[in-house]
């Protein structure tokens, strides 16, 4: 057999270590033990290869036998590996220059997230255990860096306080005036006042059907003469006879808008039937029972209601009116105590505003402090020295650092005051 | 011939051992083709190194993957043929065991203690992974998995009350595992010590020797990193005591490294000794939990066992 590479077992690790280095260029060195090393390196393994099959494997052979194989199994094992390696490293090769596949970017990514949100600390102390005969920088990629969490939250938290925390300003103040002058109007709140709702209407229909009726049995006769007669006698003044009671209108009424009504269509159908048979039997709404009147009477009638229940004043009293006037009283002490923190509240803006103009003035006042005190330095120092402006520019800082005073006591003023007034 | 168990367990052995012989010829074969294989790669690398054209590429692709092909029907009857071997040892110990249950006790000397523990070390089977492949429970450096307990005739390393010697991390054999009770009764490997009585010792106490080597070349992440801090053996005793690994293994036949914690040198650490990934184990936790002070310990179990 042709053996042209001889290989040690025992630098195994050595010869491996040097495969690493030529992996990326042929030949590579893949670890194998060839013909001529089995006698020494695999004993048991080459002393069984002689015998028969009578002589076969002892149990004595076993310890020695079983070293053998592992140490042909870890070859095989480390062989396949950089095969699998070569192959692929030369299919990469092939297409474009190297780039690391869809996934193995992906599972990059997700680590370089995983380890933002989480602080990985290496212990620099305890070497990562490296496989010799892999690429040594692929090994390296799995060790975690040391990525300290990038947060911004305290960041935001402070942005979002940052609008608390400005000047108050212009805008402000005419906020504040727009919610003063909103406030201190009057609530118009209109109650509808008690009164007859449907009546006419109602009316106006009553007759209309009447007539149609009228004209259909007797198309001869004059239909005018009862619509003008309901006319000419005023809604008004029959209400109470013939139409329900004004809070009971002002109940339909609210039924009706809200279309509660068709929900019970048998109560309505029979205040219809009612109504028309009182009317076709009275011939004229005059002598029509008043509706809530009839329907008094049917539910005493039916020991729904008893006698006592029924209220004794007529109309009842108003509680619905009682409260919201209640309720009116009540918001209007609240917006007049509103009313008086938003004047508080202004007055308290007012004067921020005027501590703000105070402080920028002082600011201004500041900065030519100092360029003055620039300019003395300079002309001090300076040898063609004058005298009569030397004069002037402290006559001039004279004034600046008293209206520099006169401002900081000024606002000293105002500050004291917006802390304990 | 009567069917003793012995008999029986004889003929298994026999029949693998047959097994064995016809596997090693198979191996050969096989490591033949795979020797051919990688000089034909060999062959084809030097003769056309400068003509890189497509098909000196397809060739030497081609090769490739005759020769993975190769390798893994090597590899994959090297694994039956280690199977083979596991099985005849565990055939034996399951004899040894049985052969105890029945009151026949084997006087070893603790001179043959040491021997056989040293043997044991070497011949735990070892885990070659496949590529991906994660080592199991219990191989090297890998921790057991929860709720796991040492099976009966298991090795173990258990926190024990040593007469005049506070407690110590003892090697010992477990005789029985109570799961209602959570206990194990663990016999000292020592035999001379067990006579005044056996040891009962809580699961927490008892910590699983490795069942598995792993492999340096192919699953050195199974393997503890340098500079961590273990139990190991101390070489000649059959204690384990605190130790910091200076050295990982190389190959499957190599031995950790590592400095034993020892006052009685300057640095504090004892000169660097071997002692092999069976006896090597986490003990960190187990040891806080044992509520164990570093005063307690000394060195007197050494001085105790007679040398070989």
């Amino acid at each position: 057999m042709d053996i042209k590479r001889s290989y040690s077992s025992k630098s195994l690790k050595y010869k491996v270590d040097k495969s690493k280095e030529t992996i990326k260029s042929a030949p590579i060195n893949l670890p194998l033990i060839k013909q001529t090393d089995i006698a020494t390196a695999l004993p048991s393994y080459t002393s069984i290869l002689k015998r028969t099959q009578k002589d076969g494997v002892r149990m004595d052979d076993l310890d020695q036998l079983q070293q053998d194989f592992e140490r042909m199994l870890s070859t095989c094992a480390v062989r396949i590996r950089l095969l699998k390696a070569e192959t692929e490293d030369r299919r990469d090769k092939k297409g474009k220059p190297y780039q690391p596949s869809a996934k193995r970017k992906r599972e990059d990514e997700r680590r370089h997230t995983d380890a933002r949100n989480v602080v990985k600390i290496l212990k620099t102390k305890q070497a990562v255990p490296v496989n010799n005969y892999k690429n040594d920088e692929s090994v390296r990629r799995k060790v975690p860096k040391v990525i300290i969490e990038k947060h911004d939250v305290s960041n935001r938290f402070w942005l979002s306080l940052d609008p608390y925390c400005q000047d108050v300003s212009r805008d402000n103040v005419c906020f504040l005036d727009d919610i003063i002058q909103e406030c201190s109007q009057e609530i118009e709140v209109k109650i509808p006042e008690v009164g007859d709702h449907y009546a006419t209407e109602w009316a106006e229909n009553t007759v209309q059907r009447e007539q149609t009726n009228g004209h259909m049995k007797a198309p001869k006769k004059p239909t005018n003469s009862t619509y003008s007669d309901v006319k000419r006698n005023g809604v008004t003044n029959n209400t109470n006879d013939t139409y329900p009671s004004p809070l009971m209108q002002r109940l339909l009424d609210t039924l009706i808008k809200e279309k509660v009504i068709k929900q019970m269509p048998t109560v309505f159908e029979k205040f219809q039937k009612s109504t028309e048979y009182t009317i076709k039997s009275s011939n004229g709404m005059r002598s029509g029972l008043c509706l809530d009147r009839l329907l008094r009477k049917e539910l005493v009638d039916q020991g729904i209601l008893d006698v006592e229940d029924l209220p004794k004043t007529y109309p009842p009293d108003d509680e619905i009116l009682m409260e919201i006037k209640k309720c009116q009283q009540e918001l209007e002490v609240v917006n007049k105590h509103n009313i008086s923190e938003l004047h508080k509240l202004k007055s308290l803006v007012d004067k921020d505003i005027r501590k703000q103009d105070v402080k920028a003035a002082l600011d201004k006042v500041d900065t030519q402090v100092l360029n003055m005190y620039n300019k003395l330095l300079m002309m001090k120092q300076n040898t063609c020295y004058d005298r009569h402006k030397d004069r002037q520019m402290e006559e001039d800082a004279a004034k600046l650092i008293k209206e520099q005073l006169l401002l900081h006591e000024e606002l000293t003023e105002l500050t004291d005051f917006s802390l304990f007034g | 011939m009567p069917f003793t168990p012995d008999t029986i367990a004889a003929e298994q052995v026999q029949e693998r051992l047959k097994c064995l012989f016809d596997l090693v010829q198979g191996i050969e074969k096989k490591r033949n083709q795979c020797e051919t294989g990688i000089n034909s790669i060999y062959k084809h690398q030097t003769s056309s190194d400068e003509e890189k054209s497509s098909q000196y590429q397809t060739k030497l692709k081609t090769l490739y993957k005759a020769a993975i092909n190769h390798a893994e029907q090597q590899e994959e009857m090297l694994r039956e043929a280690l199977n083979k071997i596991t099985e005849i040892r565990n055939i034996k110990n399951e004899r040894r065991i049985q052969a105890r249950q029945t009151g026949n006790k084997e006087s070893i000397r603790p001179g043959i203690w040491m021997k056989m523990l040293k043997n044991n070390a070497q011949t735990m089977p070892l885990f070659v992974g496949k590529i991906g492949e994660k080592p199991p429970p219990l191989c090297g450096a890998t921790p057991a998995e929860a709720g796991y307990h040492a099976k009966v005739g298991d090795m173990v390393a258990s926190w024990v009350e040593v007469a005049g010697d506070g407690v110590n991390l003892i090697l010992a054999e477990v005789v029985t595992f109570n799961p209602s009770t959570n206990k194990y009764e663990v016999d000292d490997i020592i035999e001379e010590r067990n006579q005044i009585k056996r040891h009962v010792v809580a699961k927490k106490f008892v910590i699983p020797l490795p069942l598995m080597r792993a492999n340096p070349e192919t699953d050195q992440e199974a393997l503890f990193p340098q500079g961590t801090i273990v139990m190991a053996l101390y070489p000649q005793t059959t204690c384990f005591y605190k130790a910091i690994i200076n050295k990982c293994p190389a190959t499957h036949v190599d031995e950790y490294e590592v400095l034993f914690e020892d006052t009685k040198y300057e640095e504090g650490y004892s000169p660097p000794y071997l002692v092999a990934q069976r006896y090597v184990i986490s003990g960190q936790v187990k040891q806080q939990q044992a509520g164990i002070s570093e005063t307690h310990r000394n060195r007197k179990t050494i001085s105790t066992i007679p040398h070989n």
